[in-house]
């Protein structure tokens, strides 16, 4: 029984040895010799570019030393840094001494910067970003949502999400307007929203959550931080005659708050 | 007594200083990241700060660049910071808006060669400790994503209590990355610990224009310097997971409602130090 365990042991071992480590030394340098201190040594196998099977920076004087395992035969040395041209070399995996010889150059990264988006789904309300679709010449909210893809706005200002008539029209989670929201739509200054909320799925009624899935969607608009508040008055008067006099009137006052 | 007196005078102008400056060398890349942190985690409150890693080419440093504009608007313009103070937190406001943001360490690594310094307020006072640089001992995973436009690549390491994992791109080839997070054969771009509780990302390479590397602290006298890192970890424990310093500040200025300090529900990124 241990014999056999020792054969194991022994089958093991040598296995363990024929994938062997592979040491390799060298140093990069310059045509004319100079030495270049803190550039990143990579050594891929040459069947997969992409893996990374070891890696250091070079010393001072330009040398470097690490240890890979591979069964691949032979290997990619990669020497690169801020300073010189990135340099690959082929080869043979075998222990010993390679050195690079690398060209300096200019930095030359790309300078990046993140923008935020202009729509980012969370969960199931999709949001759009009001500043990334707002242009100059937009006087109401109606004229931002128009531009938005998937939401259409008809001349009263009622709004549909995908061809489907929107159930409720929140301002900061506030549904005051009701039915008459295109009030809201057409007056507000869209420079005072942040965002567009599509809440799809939303059932506004408490006790129907969760249980009856809702098809219309319901649109939120939430304020820019820092806006106090929007302060909206709208008048109406109208006057004719028919058989009897007619008239309409109506005023509205609203101002909505962001609520954090 | 005359003596004592001036040479009392003597020291005390000798230890303060309104900022500590050391530039070493120029620095060849800026990243900016977008640290995320946990504070809460039962109610998953979590807070956002930008952070900026300047990179020379032998040293880094990693700092919230609101809090050093802050810090230094103290020192020098000590009327303009209180009107901005006074503005983003006016009477009345119960929750309290530092100024500076958040965050508030800062770290300068391989300013002095092989050595790595911490600094930080804590519960109202400066204080600084210095630790040999220990680089992690990374796993390169085989997962690939494009980040940033950068060919990016996944690895591990365990680090100090947690298990962090980097999205490190080869082509931008200096080892650097946010916080601690270094060593490996290109910038980490994107960073966050198997917990979730603290992530770093990358929103902004700058290589041009830039200030040079080094030690910048804006403080009024020269901060405490700690023995180690765990006294400072301790420090840290004590004033704000065990909420020494809130029910402190309370007694101090508030109502005294809050009497027994409350355990906050969240760790460090560093836990290897004796705790609950």
């Amino acid at each position: 029984m241990s014999r056999r365990l020792y054969i194991l042991l022994f089958c093991s071992v040598t296995s363990v040895l024929a994938m062997s480590q592979t040491d390799i030394q060298g140093s990069v340098k310059l045509q004319n010799g100079q030495d270049i201190d803190f550039a990143s040594i990579i050594v891929s196998p040459v069947t997969s570019p992409k893996t990374i099977l070891g890696s250091t920076f070079t010393a001072e004087n330009g040398s470097f030393r690490l240890n890979v395992s591979s069964d691949c035969d032979s290997l990619i040395l990669k020497a690169s840094s801020m300073e010189i041209s990135p340099v690959a070399i082929t080869i043979p995996n075998r222990s010993g001494i390679y050195d690079i010889i690398v060209e300096e150059r200019v930095i030359g990264l790309r300078e990046v910067v993140v923008k935020a988006k202009k729509i980012y789904l969370q969960g199931d309300t999709l949001n759009y970003n009001v500043a990334s679709f707002l242009s100059q010449s937009d006087l109401s909210v109606a004229d931002v949502l128009r531009k938005m893809p998937g939401i259409t706005v008809s001349e009263a200002g009622h709004v549909s999400y995908q061809g489907k008539p929107i159930k409720n029209f929140y301002i900061e989670g506030l549904d005051l307007m009701k039915g008459h929201y295109g009030i809201a739509t057409n007056n507000i200054d869209p420079h005072n929203i942040a965002t567009v909320q599509v809440l799809e799925n939303h059932q506004d009624i408490k006790a129907l959550k969760g249980l009856r899935p809702e098809e219309q969607a319901s649109i939120n608009l939430r304020l820019k931080e820092g806006v106090k508040g929007v302060f909206n008055l709208i008048a109406t008067l109208g006057g004719g005659h028919g058989n009897d006099a007619l008239w309409n009137n109506s005023a509205i006052a609203t101002y909505f708050r962001r609520n954090s | 007594m005359r003596y004592v007196s001036l040479f009392l005078l003597l020291f005390v102008a000798s230890t303060s200083v309104a900022q500590i400056i050391k530039d070493k060398e120029s620095a060849i890349l800026e990243v900016h990241y977008m640290k995320t942190w946990v504070t809460d985690t039962l109610e998953n409150r979590s807070y956002s700060e930008d952070m900026t890693l300047r990179v020379g080419k032998t040293a880094a440093m990693f700092y919230p660049p609101k809090r050093m504009w802050v810090d230094s608007l103290l020192q020098t313009n000590f009327e303009l910071h209180e009107k901005l103070y006074r503005e983003m937190n006016p009477p009345g406001q119960i929750e309290y808006k530092p100024l500076g943001g958040l965050e508030r360490e800062y770290l300068f690594r391989n300013i002095n060669a092989g050595e790595t310094i911490v600094a930080r307020i804590i519960a109202g006072d400066h204080y600084w400790y210095t630790e040999p640089t220990e680089m992690p001992v990374w796993q390169i995973l085989s997962e690939t994503k494009e980040l940033l436009g950068y060919s990016c690549q996944l690895a591990s390491c365990d680090f100090r209590g947690r298990t962090w994992y980097a999205w490190f791109s080869t082509d931008i080839p200096v080892n650097e990355g946010p916080w601690k997070l270094f060593g490996l054969p290109g910038l980490v771009l994107e960073a966050w610990d198997s917990k979730k509780h603290y992530a770093y990302k990358a929103v902004g390479l700058y290589i041009q224009n830039l200030q040079p590397v080094g030690i910048r602290l804006y403080v009024r006298n020269k901060p405490f310097m700690l023995k180690s890192r765990q006294a400072y970890l301790q420090k840290m424990y004590k004033a704000y997971i065990q909420g020494k310093f809130a029910s402190q500040m309370s007694a101090l200025y508030g109502n005294g409602a809050q009497s027994a300090p409350t355990q906050a529900q969240y760790d460090y990124q560093e836990r290897d130090y004796p705790h609950k």
